[in-house]
């Protein structure tokens, strides 16, 4: 059987031109009568990054942008209605409007594209604890840290959501995340009253927790962790090969742009999807879910429309 | 603007109609095995943001107030660079200069020689583009709010150091001159002399390096260490709008 990315890439080139986005609005139902469909769209690591990459930006340069996110965003959600915006961390340092405005205008633009949820990087530490505080307020979603445990900085503590359950479309989602290491990479006066727990053991803990305790019927991973070292340390590779009971873990930190998720298959269990988008804001996720009446999750796919020249000559 | 035009083209759309149809048939299928993830039906293409999607007019507008104040202020002009100053390694040639620039600032603080400098790669974030330098320019090379950090060490730690520089492949300097041979350094000049072990030496570097971040454990036990309260950025802004211009070079201090 042909799978529907080969046959939509031949039908695209038989088509000459055939915009994939053109397909959107259909899909954006499910086709199958009582099945729900969850849209979730992701970024990680943005770096202040409002402005689109300047020319002289490589491969990057003219990518990007705030205001264009926001329209894409707006498009999406237009098509499919039960959606969810997640980001996996490290919003604040890579252009001087972080140095300027220290974050907040980065949390404003997210709460006006209705990020439902963020997770803590490790430049959200750049500017210490207080830096964090200061600009927090500015961002109208919670951010979801399940490794940190902010016990001696309550200031900062009362931003953080250990776990998040959210309810779309009927379907219950339980949202956790996951920070990385402070070694050799957070100063330890900028992080003073976190301590950072092992992922693994932490993830375990979590799934137990939404799966068994809060039934969620979708359990979703913002990792800050990065998706896969050499040497073998705690990666979301790893944590998807280690933990069961995660439907996708959004990872961040690497700045890896896949150019596809991974699925990581489990003998007699079910799989693990991870995405990463890069960084700063150049490729926004899209994956979705579809449920059946028992809220059973049945089909997970990723976005199929790309939004770029290559499909805009006909 | 991609949806509008689609209506436009037709044969595109018989095409749209064709695919759905068929897709729904498979879909239908689907739906009823008893599968939970149908894997081989994940789609995997991601959505780049890119000159095709018109920004969102409202945050367009909101965006530019903050743009505007930001610019005011970020595009002072500081010099001229007459080429590409790119980040590498043995040595770079923005290496070079930052270092070079360090090295020169924590002098005048200290009022006394200031044998060495040495600063992180990963911590220069952007190579500084030819042609026009602005204070924009130098906030995204040195992002950071990290200050000027002087350790006094002995000749036994100083070729300690030397050896955990050759070990990364060589960080940015100034004042040391080295070979890297099969990862140990050789050659070793601190100021055009022989490292001797009756004499002390004051390194400068920043307080990331100092403090335990990078890769360099010599910096984290020094024999006196002093922290000034200049920051790195703005040792580079301050020397930069001195210049007429910059221009890379390199110059061997470390060498293969």
């Amino acid at each position: 059987m042909i799978d529907r990315k080969t046959f939509l890439k031949q039908s695209a080139v038989v088509g000459a031109g055939l915009t994939l986005a053109g397909l959107k609005p259909m899909l954006g139902y499910s086709r199958n009568p009582g099945m729900k469909l969850i849209t979730i769209m992701h970024t990680n690591d943005t770096h202040a990054r409002i402005d689109p990459f300047p020319a002289g930006s490589g491969s990057l340069a003219g990518l990007g942008g705030a205001a264009r996110r926001m329209a894409l965003i707006n498009k999406i959600r237009d098509k499919y209605p039960h959606n969810l915006l997640l980001d996996a961390g490290d919003t604040f340092q890579g252009t001087p409007y972080f140095n300027y405005y220290n974050g907040a205008l980065d949390f404003k633009l997210m709460s006006m594209m209705g990020y439902d949820a963020s997770t803590i990087g490790n430049h959200e530490f750049d500017n210490a604890v207080e830096g964090f505080v200061e600009v927090a307020p500015k961002a109208k979603f919670p951010f979801v840290s399940s490794n940190y445990d902010f016990i001696d900085a309550p200031e900062m503590a009362q931003f953080i959501r250990e776990q998040l359950v959210l309810h779309v479309n009927g379907v219950k989602v339980g949202i956790f995340g996951l920070g990385v290491d402070f070694r050799n990479l957070v100063l330890p006066h900028l992080h003073k009253g976190v301590i950072y727990y092992d992922p693994v053991l932490v993830s375990e803990q979590m799934v137990r927790r939404l799966r068994t305790e809060q039934q969620c019927d979708l359990v979703i991973c913002l990792s800050h962790i990065g998706y896969q070292y050499s040497d073998g340390r705690v990666s979301d590779v790893v944590v998807a090969n280690e933990v069961d009971g995660i439907d996708l873990i959004i990872g961040g930190h690497t700045h890896t742009l896949l150019d596809e998720p991974v699925i990581i298959e489990k003998q007699g269990k079910e799989p693990t999807i991870i995405s990463q988008v890069g960084h700063a804001g150049v490729v926004l996720g899209q994956i979705d879910f579809e449920f059946d009446r028992t809220n059973r999750l049945r089909r997970t796919w990723a976005a199929n429309h790309r939004v770029d020249q290559t499909y805009d000559m006909v | 603007m991609l949806y509008k035009s689609i209506y436009y083209k037709l044969p595109a759309l018989v095409l749209v109609v064709l695919l759905l149809v068929s897709c729904a048939g498979f879909t239908g299928d689907d739906s009823e095995r008893d599968v939970i993830h149908d894997l081989n039906r994940v789609q995997k293409e991601y959505l780049r943001i890119d000159d095709s999607i018109e920004p969102d007019e409202e945050m367009k507008a909101f965006i530019k107030d903050y743009a505007s104040d930001l610019f005011a202020y970020m595009g002072r002009k500081l010099t001229v660079s007459t080429g590409v100053i790119e980040r590498g390694q043995p040595e770079s040639p923005l290496g070079n200069l930052t270092a070079d620039i360090l090295r020169n600032r924590a002098t005048r603080e200290m009022g006394t020689q200031v044998d060495v400098a040495i600063l992180n790669r990963g911590g220069l974030r952007i190579p500084i583009p030819e042609g026009e330098v602005t204070v924009g320019t130098v906030y995204e090379l040195m992002p950071f709010e990290n200050h000027i950090t002087m350790l006094r060490f002995n000749g036994r730690q100083m070729r300690q150091l030397a050896n955990e520089l050759a070990i990364e492949g060589g960080e940015p300097v100034s004042g040391l001159r080295m070979r890297i041979d099969n990862g140990r350094a050789t050659d070793l000049l601190v100021n055009g002399q022989p490292v001797s072990d009756q004499k002390e030496y004051w390194v400068a570097t920043n307080n990331w390096l100092a403090d335990g971040g990078g890769p360099l454990p010599t910096l984290w036990s020094p024999l006196e260490r002093r922290d000034l309260e200049v920051m790195i950025r703005d040792a580079f802004i301050e020397y930069l709008v001195h210049v007429p211009e910059i221009s890379p070079f390199t110059d061997y201090r470390i060498r293969d």
